[in-house]
Protein backbone atom coordinates (compact mmCIF):
# COMPACT_ATOMS: atom_id res chain seq x y z
CA UNK A 1 0.00 0.00 0.00
CA UNK A 2 0.82 4.01 -0.25
CA UNK A 3 2.98 3.68 3.12
CA UNK A 4 5.13 1.06 1.96
CA UNK A 5 5.69 2.91 -1.67
CA UNK A 6 6.52 6.02 0.53
CA UNK A 7 9.47 4.96 1.88
CA UNK A 8 11.19 3.71 5.12
CA UNK A 9 11.09 7.59 6.47
CA UNK A 10 7.59 7.05 7.60
CA UNK A 11 6.41 6.27 11.35
CA UNK A 12 5.63 2.74 11.59
CA UNK A 13 1.54 2.02 12.01
CA UNK A 14 2.18 0.39 14.95
CA UNK A 15 4.00 3.09 16.14
CA UNK A 16 1.03 5.36 15.18
CA UNK A 17 -1.07 2.70 16.99
CA UNK A 18 0.04 3.22 20.33
CA UNK A 19 -0.19 6.83 19.79
CA UNK A 20 -3.83 6.75 19.59
CA UNK A 21 -4.23 3.73 22.06
CA UNK A 22 -2.01 5.69 25.14
CA UNK A 23 -3.03 9.64 24.34
CA UNK A 24 -5.31 9.37 21.48
CA UNK A 25 -2.85 11.28 19.55
CA UNK A 26 -4.60 12.99 17.09
CA UNK A 27 -1.65 13.19 15.19
CA UNK A 28 -0.92 9.96 15.11
CA UNK A 29 -4.63 9.34 13.90
CA UNK A 30 -4.43 12.35 11.55
CA UNK A 31 -0.82 10.17 9.52
CA UNK A 32 -2.68 6.62 9.77
CA UNK A 33 -5.70 8.68 8.00
CA UNK A 34 -3.89 10.28 4.94
CA UNK A 35 -1.59 7.78 5.05
CA UNK A 36 -5.22 4.72 4.28
CA UNK A 37 -8.11 6.73 3.42
CA UNK A 38 -7.55 6.94 -0.10
CA UNK A 39 -7.77 3.50 -0.80
CA UNK A 40 -10.43 3.01 1.29
CA UNK A 41 -12.66 5.54 -0.10
CA UNK A 42 -11.92 4.08 -3.72
CA UNK A 43 -12.39 0.45 -2.25
CA UNK A 44 -15.60 1.83 -0.38
CA UNK A 45 -17.02 3.43 -3.38
CA UNK A 46 -17.09 0.44 -5.59
CA UNK A 47 -18.13 -1.82 -3.07
CA UNK A 48 -21.41 0.78 -2.24
CA UNK A 49 -21.94 1.42 -6.26
CA UNK A 50 -20.13 4.36 -7.10
CA UNK A 51 -21.73 6.87 -4.71
CA UNK A 52 -18.41 9.27 -3.55
CA UNK A 53 -21.09 10.82 -0.36
CA UNK A 54 -22.19 6.85 0.56
CA UNK A 55 -18.49 6.12 0.36
CA UNK A 56 -17.22 9.04 2.69
CA UNK A 57 -20.33 8.28 5.27
CA UNK A 58 -18.42 4.62 5.15
CA UNK A 59 -15.00 5.38 5.54
CA UNK A 60 -16.07 7.42 8.55
CA UNK A 61 -17.74 5.03 10.29
CA UNK A 62 -14.50 2.74 9.23
CA UNK A 63 -12.32 5.12 10.89
CA UNK A 64 -14.74 5.30 13.72
CA UNK A 65 -15.17 1.35 13.82
CA UNK A 66 -11.53 1.01 13.62
CA UNK A 67 -10.57 3.13 16.31
CA UNK A 68 -12.58 1.73 18.91
CA UNK A 69 -11.34 -1.70 18.38
CA UNK A 70 -7.88 -1.27 17.61
CA UNK A 71 -7.05 -2.35 20.79
CA UNK A 72 -7.85 -5.68 19.92
CA UNK A 73 -6.17 -6.04 16.62
CA UNK A 74 -3.54 -8.20 17.17
CA UNK A 75 -1.67 -7.42 13.79
CA UNK A 76 -1.77 -11.42 12.77
CA UNK A 77 -2.77 -9.45 9.11
CA UNK A 78 -1.70 -5.88 7.69
CA UNK A 79 -3.25 -2.68 9.09
CA UNK A 80 -4.62 -2.23 5.83
CA UNK A 81 -6.10 -5.13 5.21
CA UNK A 82 -8.02 -5.30 8.63
CA UNK A 83 -9.14 -1.85 7.62
CA UNK A 84 -10.39 -2.57 4.37
CA UNK A 85 -12.15 -5.53 5.76
CA UNK A 86 -14.18 -3.16 8.15
CA UNK A 87 -14.79 -0.95 5.64
CA UNK A 88 -16.21 -3.97 3.93
CA UNK A 89 -18.22 -4.81 6.56
CA UNK A 90 -19.62 -0.81 6.98
CA UNK A 91 -20.27 -0.65 3.06
CA UNK A 92 -22.43 -4.20 3.46
CA UNK A 93 -24.77 -2.36 5.98
CA UNK A 94 -24.88 1.02 4.32
CA UNK A 95 -26.36 -1.17 1.46
CA UNK A 96 -28.73 -2.49 3.70
CA UNK A 97 -29.94 0.88 4.52
CA UNK A 98 -30.00 1.86 1.65
CA UNK A 99 -31.73 -1.21 0.04
CA UNK A 100 -34.24 -0.33 2.69
CA UNK A 101 -34.74 2.97 2.18
CA UNK A 102 -35.28 2.12 -1.28
CA UNK A 103 -37.93 -0.56 -1.07
CA UNK A 104 -40.24 2.12 1.01
CA UNK A 105 -39.92 5.17 -1.21
CA UNK A 106 -42.52 4.61 -4.27
CA UNK A 107 -41.07 3.42 -7.37
CA UNK A 108 -40.68 6.45 -10.51
CA UNK A 109 -41.34 6.12 -13.94
CA UNK A 110 -38.60 8.70 -14.83
CA UNK A 111 -35.76 7.25 -13.41
CA UNK A 112 -32.91 6.34 -15.44
CA UNK A 113 -32.24 2.16 -15.59
CA UNK A 114 -28.78 1.81 -14.54
CA UNK A 115 -28.72 -1.33 -16.16
CA UNK A 116 -26.84 -1.78 -19.78
CA UNK A 117 -29.45 -1.84 -23.12
CA UNK A 118 -28.91 -5.10 -24.82
CA UNK A 119 -25.87 -4.88 -26.92
CA UNK A 120 -24.24 -1.55 -25.14
CA UNK A 121 -20.50 -1.86 -24.61
CA UNK A 122 -19.62 -0.24 -20.97
CA UNK A 123 -16.27 0.03 -19.17
CA UNK A 124 -15.00 -2.05 -16.35
CA UNK A 125 -15.19 0.25 -13.79
CA UNK A 126 -19.06 0.87 -14.58
CA UNK A 127 -19.59 -3.05 -15.21
CA UNK A 128 -18.05 -3.63 -11.71
CA UNK A 129 -20.58 -1.57 -10.05
CA UNK A 130 -23.18 -3.10 -11.52
CA UNK A 131 -22.72 -7.01 -10.43
CA UNK A 132 -24.52 -8.30 -8.07
CA UNK A 133 -23.36 -6.68 -4.09
CA UNK A 134 -21.79 -10.56 -3.42
CA UNK A 135 -20.07 -11.12 -6.86
CA UNK A 136 -18.86 -7.35 -6.64
CA UNK A 137 -17.71 -7.64 -2.95
CA UNK A 138 -15.43 -10.51 -3.39
CA UNK A 139 -14.01 -9.08 -6.85
CA UNK A 140 -13.42 -5.98 -5.40
CA UNK A 141 -11.47 -7.62 -2.44
CA UNK A 142 -9.88 -9.84 -3.92
CA UNK A 143 -8.90 -9.07 -7.77
CA UNK A 144 -8.52 -5.65 -6.73
CA UNK A 145 -7.61 -5.49 -3.03
CA UNK A 146 -5.32 -8.63 -3.16
CA UNK A 147 -6.95 -10.03 -0.49
CA UNK A 148 -6.14 -13.74 0.00
CA UNK A 149 -9.66 -16.29 0.10
CA UNK A 150 -9.02 -16.89 3.77
CA UNK A 151 -9.18 -12.90 4.66
CA UNK A 152 -12.03 -12.76 2.88
CA UNK A 153 -13.73 -15.15 4.46
CA UNK A 154 -12.77 -14.16 7.65
CA UNK A 155 -13.78 -10.27 6.77
CA UNK A 156 -17.15 -11.36 5.66
CA UNK A 157 -17.79 -13.96 7.37
CA UNK A 158 -17.90 -17.10 5.01
CA UNK A 159 -16.10 -20.12 4.00
CA UNK A 160 -13.01 -19.58 1.58
CA UNK A 161 -14.62 -22.16 -0.72
CA UNK A 162 -17.62 -19.75 -0.58
CA UNK A 163 -15.30 -16.63 -1.37
CA UNK A 164 -13.81 -18.87 -4.56
CA UNK A 165 -17.04 -19.67 -5.98
CA UNK A 166 -18.43 -15.62 -5.67
CA UNK A 167 -15.26 -14.52 -7.33
CA UNK A 168 -15.72 -17.29 -10.08
CA UNK A 169 -19.37 -16.42 -10.98
CA UNK A 170 -18.41 -12.31 -10.31
CA UNK A 171 -15.85 -13.09 -13.21
CA UNK A 172 -17.92 -14.53 -15.36
CA UNK A 173 -20.97 -11.99 -14.52
CA UNK A 174 -18.05 -9.03 -15.46
CA UNK A 175 -17.40 -10.63 -18.88
CA UNK A 176 -21.15 -10.67 -19.80
CA UNK A 177 -21.50 -7.21 -18.61
CA UNK A 178 -18.31 -6.29 -20.67
CA UNK A 179 -18.69 -8.24 -23.91
CA UNK A 180 -22.37 -9.17 -23.96
CA UNK A 181 -22.05 -10.55 -27.47
CA UNK A 182 -19.26 -12.98 -27.38
CA UNK A 183 -20.64 -14.56 -23.90
CA UNK A 184 -24.17 -15.29 -25.52
CA UNK A 185 -22.52 -16.74 -28.20
CA UNK A 186 -20.36 -18.97 -25.96
CA UNK A 187 -23.62 -19.87 -24.17
CA UNK A 188 -25.42 -20.52 -27.11
CA UNK A 189 -22.30 -23.25 -28.08
CA UNK B 1 -14.55 -19.68 -17.58
CA UNK B 2 -13.91 -22.83 -15.56
CA UNK B 3 -14.70 -22.81 -11.50
CA UNK B 4 -11.77 -20.39 -9.80
CA UNK B 5 -9.90 -20.12 -13.61
CA UNK B 6 -7.95 -17.34 -14.03
CA UNK B 7 -7.82 -14.03 -15.50
CA UNK B 8 -6.59 -13.29 -18.96
CA UNK B 9 -3.85 -11.64 -19.70
CA UNK B 10 -5.66 -8.62 -20.61
CA UNK B 11 -8.22 -8.48 -18.13
CA UNK B 12 -5.71 -8.81 -15.44
CA UNK B 13 -4.56 -5.90 -17.40
CA UNK B 14 -7.63 -3.86 -17.51
CA UNK B 15 -8.24 -4.76 -13.71
CA UNK B 16 -4.65 -3.62 -12.60
CA UNK B 17 -4.76 -0.04 -14.65
CA UNK B 18 -8.16 1.25 -12.62
CA UNK B 19 -7.21 3.36 -10.12
CA UNK B 20 -6.66 2.00 -6.17
CA UNK B 21 -6.75 5.36 -4.64
CA UNK B 22 -9.12 8.38 -4.84
CA UNK B 23 -8.05 11.62 -2.51
CA UNK B 24 -11.21 12.34 0.03
CA UNK B 25 -12.09 15.71 0.96
CA UNK B 26 -10.28 18.13 3.46
CA UNK B 27 -14.17 18.26 4.91
CA UNK B 28 -14.01 14.14 5.34
CA UNK B 29 -10.70 14.64 7.54
CA UNK B 30 -12.44 17.08 10.00
CA UNK B 31 -15.69 15.51 10.10
CA UNK B 32 -13.92 11.72 11.36
CA UNK B 33 -11.67 13.59 13.68
CA UNK B 34 -14.63 14.90 15.06
CA UNK B 35 -16.60 12.04 15.75
CA UNK B 36 -13.80 10.51 17.10
CA UNK B 37 -12.99 13.18 19.30
CA UNK B 38 -16.66 13.33 20.42
CA UNK B 39 -16.82 9.71 21.39
CA UNK B 40 -13.41 9.93 23.64
CA UNK B 41 -11.36 8.20 20.95
CA UNK B 42 -8.99 10.64 20.78
CA UNK B 43 -7.85 13.30 22.89
CA UNK B 44 -8.39 17.01 22.57
CA UNK B 45 -5.48 18.78 20.67
CA UNK B 46 -3.28 21.45 22.82
CA UNK B 47 -5.16 24.46 20.68
CA UNK B 48 -9.05 23.02 22.01
CA UNK B 49 -7.78 22.39 25.23
CA UNK B 50 -6.56 25.70 25.63
CA UNK B 51 -9.75 26.84 24.31
CA UNK B 52 -11.82 25.11 25.94
CA UNK B 53 -10.52 25.80 29.43
CA UNK B 54 -10.27 29.47 28.37
CA UNK B 55 -14.56 29.51 27.49
CA UNK B 56 -14.79 27.94 30.66
CA UNK B 57 -12.56 30.08 32.89
CA UNK B 58 -14.61 32.70 31.16
CA UNK B 59 -18.02 31.30 32.15
CA UNK B 60 -16.46 30.72 35.46
CA UNK B 61 -15.65 34.38 35.87
CA UNK B 62 -18.58 35.58 34.75
CA UNK B 63 -20.54 33.33 37.15
CA UNK B 64 -18.32 34.77 40.14
CA UNK B 65 -18.63 37.91 39.00
CA UNK B 66 -22.81 37.65 38.78
CA UNK B 67 -22.38 35.76 41.97
CA UNK B 68 -20.75 38.26 43.43
CA UNK B 69 -22.89 41.39 42.44
CA UNK B 70 -25.83 39.72 44.01
CA UNK B 71 -23.58 39.10 47.21
CA UNK B 72 -22.59 42.52 47.31
CA UNK B 73 -26.61 44.10 46.60
CA UNK B 74 -27.42 42.18 48.97
CA UNK B 75 -24.96 42.93 51.85
CA UNK B 76 -25.38 46.71 51.37
CA UNK B 77 -29.25 46.30 51.34
CA UNK B 78 -28.69 43.82 54.31
CA UNK B 79 -26.90 46.49 56.09
CA UNK B 80 -28.91 49.48 55.31
CA UNK B 81 -32.14 48.07 56.64
CA UNK B 82 -30.07 46.78 59.35
CA UNK B 83 -28.96 50.37 60.33
CA UNK B 84 -32.61 51.44 59.39
CA UNK B 85 -33.98 49.26 61.77
CA UNK B 86 -31.65 49.95 64.30
CA UNK B 87 -32.02 53.03 64.11
CA UNK B 88 -35.58 53.31 63.71
CA UNK B 89 -36.04 50.95 67.19
CA UNK B 90 -33.59 53.66 68.90
CA UNK B 91 -35.64 56.21 67.69
CA UNK B 92 -38.70 54.57 69.36
CA UNK B 93 -36.80 53.99 72.45
CA UNK B 94 -35.81 56.86 73.09
CA UNK B 95 -39.09 58.36 71.88
CA UNK B 96 -40.96 55.33 74.37
CA UNK B 97 -38.67 56.55 77.17
CA UNK B 98 -39.22 60.37 76.57
CA UNK B 99 -43.18 59.45 76.77
CA UNK B 100 -43.37 57.48 79.87
CA UNK B 101 -40.83 60.55 81.61
CA UNK B 102 -43.54 63.02 80.20
CA UNK B 103 -46.70 60.99 81.16
CA UNK B 104 -44.60 60.01 84.42
CA UNK B 105 -44.16 64.08 85.42
CA UNK B 106 -47.84 64.96 84.16
CA UNK B 107 -49.24 62.00 86.14
CA UNK B 108 -46.86 62.95 89.56
CA UNK B 109 -48.02 66.55 88.68
CA UNK B 110 -52.03 65.86 88.59
CA UNK B 111 -51.36 64.13 91.76
CA UNK B 112 -49.63 66.79 93.23
CA UNK B 113 -52.32 69.39 92.03
CA UNK B 114 -55.31 67.51 93.19
CA UNK B 115 -53.51 67.39 96.54
CA UNK B 116 -53.30 71.56 96.53
CA UNK B 117 -56.86 71.32 95.42
CA UNK B 118 -58.51 73.77 98.05
CA UNK B 119 -61.40 71.27 98.47
CA UNK B 120 -58.78 67.93 98.35
CA UNK B 121 -60.07 67.71 101.72
CA UNK B 122 -63.58 66.12 100.73
CA UNK B 123 -63.48 62.51 101.01
CA UNK B 124 -65.14 61.77 97.79
CA UNK B 125 -62.18 63.38 96.06
CA UNK B 126 -59.65 62.10 98.02
CA UNK B 127 -60.62 58.65 97.53
CA UNK B 128 -61.04 58.93 93.67
CA UNK B 129 -57.97 60.72 93.25
CA UNK B 130 -56.30 57.83 95.03
CA UNK B 131 -57.88 55.27 92.90
CA UNK B 132 -57.00 56.84 89.71
CA UNK B 133 -53.40 57.12 91.04
CA UNK B 134 -52.93 53.67 92.61
CA UNK B 135 -54.61 52.09 89.31
CA UNK B 136 -52.43 53.94 87.05
CA UNK B 137 -49.24 52.71 89.25
CA UNK B 138 -50.64 49.54 88.92
CA UNK B 139 -50.61 49.28 85.63
CA UNK B 140 -47.38 51.38 85.17
CA UNK B 141 -45.47 48.78 87.95
CA UNK B 142 -47.24 45.91 85.58
CA UNK B 143 -45.58 47.48 82.54
CA UNK B 144 -42.22 47.86 84.07
CA UNK B 145 -42.28 44.04 85.90
CA UNK B 146 -42.19 43.41 81.80
CA UNK B 147 -38.90 45.17 81.39
CA UNK B 148 -36.88 43.93 84.78
CA UNK B 149 -38.85 40.65 85.51
CA UNK B 150 -37.05 40.53 89.02
CA UNK B 151 -36.73 43.99 89.83
CA UNK B 152 -37.41 43.99 93.48
CA UNK B 153 -38.75 47.15 94.21
CA UNK B 154 -41.23 46.86 91.49
CA UNK B 155 -42.30 43.62 92.42
CA UNK B 156 -42.82 45.00 95.99
CA UNK B 157 -44.77 47.44 94.93
CA UNK B 158 -47.23 45.23 93.10
CA UNK B 159 -47.28 42.41 96.11
CA UNK B 160 -48.37 45.64 98.27
CA UNK B 161 -51.12 47.13 95.37
CA UNK B 162 -52.23 43.31 94.60
CA UNK B 163 -52.56 43.32 98.30
CA UNK B 164 -54.56 46.18 98.82
CA UNK B 165 -56.49 45.71 95.81
CA UNK B 166 -57.58 42.28 97.36
CA UNK B 167 -58.83 44.01 99.89
CA UNK B 168 -60.63 46.74 98.15
CA UNK B 169 -62.35 43.58 96.14
CA UNK B 170 -63.74 42.26 99.78
CA UNK B 171 -65.04 46.05 100.77
CA UNK B 172 -66.34 46.76 96.98
CA UNK B 173 -69.53 48.32 96.80
CA UNK B 174 -70.64 47.97 93.42
CA UNK B 175 -69.70 51.35 92.16
CA UNK B 176 -66.40 52.40 90.91
CA UNK B 177 -65.33 56.15 91.22
CA UNK B 178 -63.60 56.49 87.78
CA UNK B 179 -64.18 56.08 84.16
CA UNK B 180 -61.29 55.14 82.06
CA UNK B 181 -61.68 55.90 78.53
Amino acid sequence: MSARAAGSALVPDRDLVDGILHSGDERAFRELYRRYTPRLLMTAMRLLGGSEMDAEDAVQETWIRAVRELAGFRWKSALPTWLTAIACNVARDQLRRIRRRAEQEPVRDDQPSSSPRTGETIDLERAITLLPEGYRTVLVLHDLEGLTHDEIGSALGIAPGTSKSQLSGARRSLRMLLNPVEEADDVIR
Amino acid sequence: MSYDEELTREEQAALESLPRAREPSQLLEERTIRALRNEGLLALSSRQRRSRALVAAMIAASAVLFLGGIATGQWLTNRQTANTIAAMERNNAMQAAMLVQRTGSAYARAIAALSHMPDSADSRYVAQGREVALTALYAAANEVVRLAPDDPVVIRILQVLDHDREGADSTFDGTHRVIWF
